[in-house]
């Protein structure tokens, strides 16, 4: 940099990377930049899987641009006789060339109590919509008893809520007859057929246990 | 429980209280030859011209094996909570050789888990699995049966057609290793009194009597390496049974920590599957 010297401001002068590098690799680099997005959209291809590494020679990505370019033109026609073929494929530009059936993405072991727990949530959620719920919470409930015809009721405050996939739990207090009664529901049981929030107080704490040591009326109310 | 010496070919095998001299195992961890050999025992065959009498015990079905995921919660459409272990199943339970009490002595069928990279096994152990035109696998296990008529070498085992929703099962596998433990965790023993000037609190006692017998009788519960051993958890429930995800929920817990592997069987109950010899 001949003019670095002459301007009064160093910080002008700082090497800045597009600087150090050749002016040759600059447009291979974008490129393969560009290319990449491309390929990755395409996850419904199965004989092009590209790794293109940053960290490799430049000579790298130029041989990437070489397969892609052949690669793309012969998709882009199978994509048009795939389209005038048949209505009912659905298939957009992003199918393969050999029109197999979508493969499934594989499910890794450690997923599965995941999806697991996602599931059974969906099922029970199809039956009872449950809303979101938070400690601090004036909640109703309403709960089948068995061999009972008529459902039973609960209303009480949420003093806490634990978070665990189906087997969410929260902890409902009120006062009933002169006594104070903690109760547990698990919020996905099919037992539980509503859950309806009426109010809500407002709490600066997820867990309310300091209720225990106040007056019922913190905690009593009307049905 | 009697004592019976076998000469044959000039090698003479004391057996004495289920214990073998020679005591050669193959991979699959099932002795080649007989452990414990007892009177009115009924499956003899010849194995390299030696008297083979197998009397390990059988199998009520043919088994699977697994990988044990973890621990969630089911709840039932009646709507009881039941705590479940998550088994799930890699690419295996392919059966990779089938024995017959004409070629080696008993029956029982070799079941293979778990797909590995090539490298990682022998040459002998590739050769093995080729013979079949199986994937390489690491596990190898043997489930003794009465009859292995229905079973041919390079057969998958489909779980759903084995086991089903409410079946019993028995799940073995290695129970998690806790180390060198004293009497108290090891043998439930219990401990002194930890005020009122005691000085033994977590200590085993007294180990026997006095001059007679003059001695500690053997097998005396003592501190020592607890956990790490293959345990078998008898009579859970299949609760459910997921093909999309190829896994089971099984009631209750089972060895070891998720990862581990684990033999699934059908329960052996008394008075309604144990195989009579």
């Amino acid at each position: 940099m001949a003019t670095s010297s002459l301007l009064p401001h160093s910080l002008l002068s700082l090497p800045t990377a597009s600087s150090r590098f050749p002016k040759t690799s600059l447009p291979i680099s974008s490129i393969s930049l560009s290319l990449n997005q491309i390929s990755i959209s395409r996850s419904g291809s199965v004989a092009f899987q590209p790794l293109v590494r940053r960290g490799r020679d430049s000579t790298f990505g130029i041989a990437r641009a070489g397969e892609t370019g052949k690669e793309e033109t012969p998709a882009e026609t199978g994509g048009d006789e795939g389209s005038s073929e048949s209505v009912e494929e659905e298939s957009s530009v992003a199918v393969a060339v050999e029109e197999k059936p979508p493969k499934k993405p594989i499910v890794k072991l450690n997923e599965i109590i995941g999806i697991l727990n996602k599931k059974f949530i969906e099922e029970a959620e199809i039956i009872k919509p449950v809303p979101d719920i938070r400690p601090g919470d004036i909640v109703e409930i309403k709960k089948q008893k068995a061999n009972r015809r008529r459902l039973a009721l609960y209303k009480g405050i949420v003093i806490s809520k634990s978070s665990a996939g189906v087997h969410t739990t929260i902890r409902i207090r009120y006062m009933t007859s002169g006594t104070a009664v903690e109760i547990v529901f698990p919020v996905y049981s099919p037992t539980i057929k509503e859950i309806k929030v009426v109010s809500h107080r407002d709490v600066r704490r997820a867990k309310l246990f300091y209720l225990r040591e106040k007056l019922p009326r913190f905690y009593t109310f009307k049905k | 429980m009697g004592v019976v010496a076998i000469a044959s070919h000039g090698l003479s095998l004391a057996v004495g209280a289920g214990l073998l001299q020679r005591n050669r195992s193959n991979s699959t961890g099932t002795p080649l030859l007989p452990s414990v050999v007892r009177m009115g025992s009924s499956r003899k065959g010849r194995v390299r011209g030696m008297e083979v009498v197998a009397m390990a015990s059988f199998e009520a079905g043919i088994g699977v094996m697994g990988t044990k995921l973890g621990m969630m919660t089911y709840i039932e459409p009646e709507g009881k909570v039941v705590p479940v272990t998550v088994v799930g199943f890699r690419e295996g339970n392919v059966v990779t050789q089938v024995k017959t009490s004409a070629t080696d002595g008993y029956d029982a069928v070799q079941v293979g888990y778990r797909r590995v990279r090539d490298t990682k096994l022998t040459k002998p152990e590739l050769g093995h699995l080729q013979k079949v035109g199986a994937i390489p696998m690491r596990h190898l296990q043997e489930f003794r049966l009465q009859a292995v008529d229905g079973f041919e070498p390079g057969q998958l085992l489909a779980i759903e057609e084995i086991f089903k929703e409410g079946d019993l099962v028995d799940v073995s596998g290695n129970s998690i290793g806790k180390g060198f433990q004293g009497g108290i965790k090891r043998h439930n023993f219990a401990r002194g009194p930890m005020t009122h000037g005691s000085k033994s609190h977590r200590q085993l006692g007294s180990i026997g009597a006095g001059t007679t017998p003059g001695r500690v009788y053997k097998g005396k519960k003592m501190p020592g390496r607890m956990g790490g051993v293959k345990t078998k958890i008898r009579k859970l429930t299949i609760v459910k049974i997921d093909t999309d995800l190829r896994a089971i929920l099984i009631k209750g817990a089972v060895p070891g920590k998720p990862g581990n592997l684990l033999r699934i069987t059908p329960a052996k109950i008394v008075g309604k599957n144990i195989p009579k010899n």
